[in-house]
């Protein structure tokens, strides 16, 4: 039964937008074998095949308590007893569904740890290159007005080598003055 | 004949002692190139070392503890013409000073002259409105993604147009007033109730000042002339920029790079009536 609810003023709920029904065909679901499970065991999700020849499986185990781990380097045999009770419970059709879903997943995170990767290390080099710049720059030797040329050398630098460079060619020119 | 207006360079530096000690080489930099060029900094008055005092031809404190304090601070410009530079830049050549020729080339309508976002560099440039997005949500979108620049394209994504971090601009009735309508939509995008503000646009981009002055020329008729600065990457050049990006025969005159986001972060002022992320513009130091 609907329930009357008081609004403030100004404020109205608009009934959803029924979701447009899509055409395309509903995919097959995988045939579910019937078996009977002792409730005391750990529940077995997502099995897929970890090589190419589909001799080996992994699958997640999750225990009563709610624990969960992977258990890997399942070989496919009959006599194995997780592999017995995989394929008492999946079809083999589904254990490949879930190893391309598996395939396309690894193939995601590898995209992204690189993708990590590689901004990790963009940082580091902006990171470094700012540091020897502001330490550099920061020192009394290099302030000399003698050094202008060099200073704007150190500034302009693209790379930690190259700014490096610079300050200490700084430090060598106001040392050989001195030494002089 | 040589303009009579003045001419000088806006510079911010609050909220974190980082961009301080940026500011401070940023302008060491500009007065080696351009001895007289005439400086106008903002910070905070405990922040000013007296060894650095004869670097600021004009000191403004008290400054409100913000990181966008530009906005507050950008119709305070004591000069006719000014060039604002954000405080992480490096200022390599004083070529720097040809960005004047090139207000002054553009002439007395031109109110703004603007560097331009490259996509390829930037963290957010494409986004939709709830109104142009066909599930109703407003989202950021990628400039890598051809679906998401196709959106755009057939007009249903906007664009940040503008880089804000290096800009020049004329001193008059309608500067002034984008100015204080910049800060006016920046504190509504991030200082409204779960920055509802920012609707029907992505509340993700509350941070961005790009965001609010975007917004300020779409919604606001201020009839001002914002022109793209010739050879605009000379004069802001972005660490992550190509280096195509740079005419023949140039220089980079203003290389704009970022401090490390933990150095800002280890330096930032931290008070318990300050929003741990833009601060507040309304309290001054």
């Amino acid at each position: 039964m609907d329930q009357e609810v008081k609004l403030p003023e100004g404020v109205s709920i608009e009934k959803p937008v029924p979701e447009p029904k899509s055409n395309t065909p509903k995919p097959k679901s995988p045939t579910i074998p019937d078996f009977e499970v002792d409730p005391s065991l750990p529940r077995i999700v997502f099995p897929h095949y970890t090589n190419n020849s589909k001799t080996e499986l992994a699958c997640t185990l999750i225990r009563p308590d709610g624990s969960a781990h992977m258990e890997m380097n399942i070989p496919k045999d009959p006599g194995h007893p997780l592999c017995k009770d995989i394929f008492m419970q999946y079809d083999d059709s589904e254990i490949i569904h879930n190893t391309n879903r598996q395939i396309h997943l690894n193939g995601k995170a590898s995209e992204a740890a690189e993708e990590a990767a590689k901004h990790e290390k963009q940082s580091k080099q902006r990171e470094d290159i700012w540091e020897m710049k502001q330490t550099f720059l920061g020192m009394d030797v290099v302030k000399q007005e003698s050094n202008k040329d060099l200073r704007r050398k150190i500034r302009k630098s693209r790379t930690v080598i190259e700014a490096q460079a610079y300050g200490i060619a700084c430090i060598l020119r106001e040392d050989g003055k001195s030494t002089n | 004949m040589e303009s009579q207006q003045t001419k000088g360079y806006l510079i911010c530096a609050t909220l974190s002692h980082a961009f301080y000690d940026a500011a401070v080489q940023c302008i060491i930099g500009l007065k080696d190139e351009v001895p007289d060029a005439q400086v106008a900094f903002f910070t905070h008055e405990d922040w000013v070392q007296d060894e650095h005092r004869y670097l600021f031809d004009h000191l403004f404190t008290p400054t409100p503890i913000h990181n966008r304090t530009k906005l507050w601070a950008l119709d305070k410009t004591p000069f006719d013409v000014t060039m604002y530079i954000d405080a992480d830049c490096h200022i390599i050549t004083d070529e720097i000073t040809e960005v004047f020729d090139h207000m002054e080339e553009a002439g007395p309508d031109c109110d703004v002259l603007m560097s331009e976002n490259r996509p390829y560099n930037a963290k957010v440039v494409y986004f939709q409105s709830s109104d142009q997005a066909e599930d109703g949500v407003a989202k950021e979108l990628e400039h890598f993604k051809e679906e998401d620049i196709q959106l755009y394209r057939d007009g249903k994504a906007e664009k940040f147009r503008w880089h804000c971090g290096m800009f020049v601009w004329r001193k008059n009735e309608k500067t002034q007033k984008l100015w204080s309508e910049w800060l006016r939509y920046y504190r509504k995008h991030n200082e409204s109730f779960d920055r509802e503000g920012c609707d029907p646009y992505p509340r993700g981009l509350a941070y961005w000042d790009t965001f609010a002055f975007w917004r300020v020329m779409k919604e606001q008729d201020l009839g001002i002339n914002i022109q793209k600065m010739p050879k605009d990457a000379k004069y802001n050049f972005v660490i992550g920029y190509k280096q195509t990006e740079i005419r023949y025969g140039e220089e980079i005159a203003v290389l704009h790079y970022t401090i490390p986001p933990s150095v800002v972060a280890e330096e930032t002022i931290h008070e318990t009536t300050l929003n741990t992320t833009f601060g507040s513009i309304d309290v001054l130091r």
